[in-house]
């Protein structure tokens, strides 16, 4: 490897160190850590065990129904900053992306995040059961624009978690 | 959350707002109790991996006594901590079936179709 390669390592690795590792092994305790912390937890990294909900931590906190238009500004309030999913996070803080989608109705109206994983795949956590890197057709989260959401039908966006920039409950 | 030591249900569908519940009491405690006595007759294969939608559901005890203190089943796998050890039994007498019933005779009869929730249990797996 060129002294060039390793300068190029370590500067992908100094900027990956900011996203996740794919550990589902931390909130699937089957206990506490899994059922009271939701996907908005996972997908900001954070164990509140409160259930986290969008604009709750920022006083913004929109009721039903869950529309784009309404979780999405109420996590910015808590510090998510909208970014174009073809797009990274930027290096300047230390961030990971999210995503965001909808379950429309009519009958089942709900919100879901998924997160960007440092192996590159995306992983979830619907609701209170395990975090898992599969979408509902049982294959790997390779892009969650494409994957199998089943109800959560509509795509909302990306957004940027950055570390000491986002407070969620 | 339940808020006091009574088993509380837990109807798994939301991801992000908090899932329906409803305490678990008399007849219906009775028979989840039986019910979660025949699983545990039969060990299985793990429980399938979760999705977005319905998942089953989730009781939790934590006074202890009858039920484990959190028992969850979906797919014909019935999933419990005994003695801190996650175990994972097939849903032989129909819990499952059974609180499809009663999530049904609680009003939440529109939300379990609009998920295509099973009319009755799950086929077994395991």
């Amino acid at each position: 490897m060129s002294w060039l390669d390793k300068i190029i390592d370590a500067i992908v690795s100094w900027i990956r160190r900011c996203i996740p590792v794919y550990n589902p092994a931390a909130w699937n305790d089957n206990d506490g850590i899994q059922f009271n912390n939701n996907c908005y937890n996972y997908a900001c990294d954070v164990q509140t065990g409160t259930y986290a909900q969008p604009g709750r931590a920022s006083g913004h906190l929109r009721p039903a129904p869950f529309t784009c238009q309404g979780v999405g500004p109420a996590a910015q309030w808590d510090g998510l900053r909208a970014v174009d999913c073809d797009r990274g996070c930027g290096c300047r803080d230390c961030c990971h992306k999210v995503a965001l989608v909808i379950a429309p109705g009519p009958g089942f109206n709900d919100f879901h995040w998924y997160r960007l994983d440092r192996s590159g795949g995306w992983s979830h956590k619907p609701g209170g059961t395990p975090a898992t890197n599969l979408d509902n057709s049982g294959n790997p989260i390779t892009d969650p624009r494409t994957a199998d959401r089943g109800a959560y039908t509509v795509f909302c966006g990306c957004y940027c978690v950055c570390k000491g920039k986002v407070t969620i409950n | 959350m339940s808020t006091n030591d009574q088993p509380v249900v837990f109807l798994q569908v939301y991801s992000g707002q908090p899932d329906p519940s409803w305490p678990l009491e008399g007849e219906a405690l009775q028979e989840v109790v039986e019910r979660v006595r025949a699983a545990r007759a039969q060990r299985t294969a793990e429980a399938p991996p979760p999705v977005l939608g319905y998942r089953g559901f989730r009781i939790e005890n934590p006074a202890g006594g009858e039920l484990p203190p959190t028992t969850t089943v979906w797919r014909g796998v019935v999933v419990a901590v005994v003695d801190g050890t996650t175990e994972t039994w097939r849903d032989q007498a129909d819990l499952e079936g059974f609180l499809l019933g009663e999530a049904r005779r609680r009003g939440h009869s529109e939300l379990l179709k609009a998920v295509d929730a099973p009319s009755a249990s799950s086929p077994q797996t395991g």
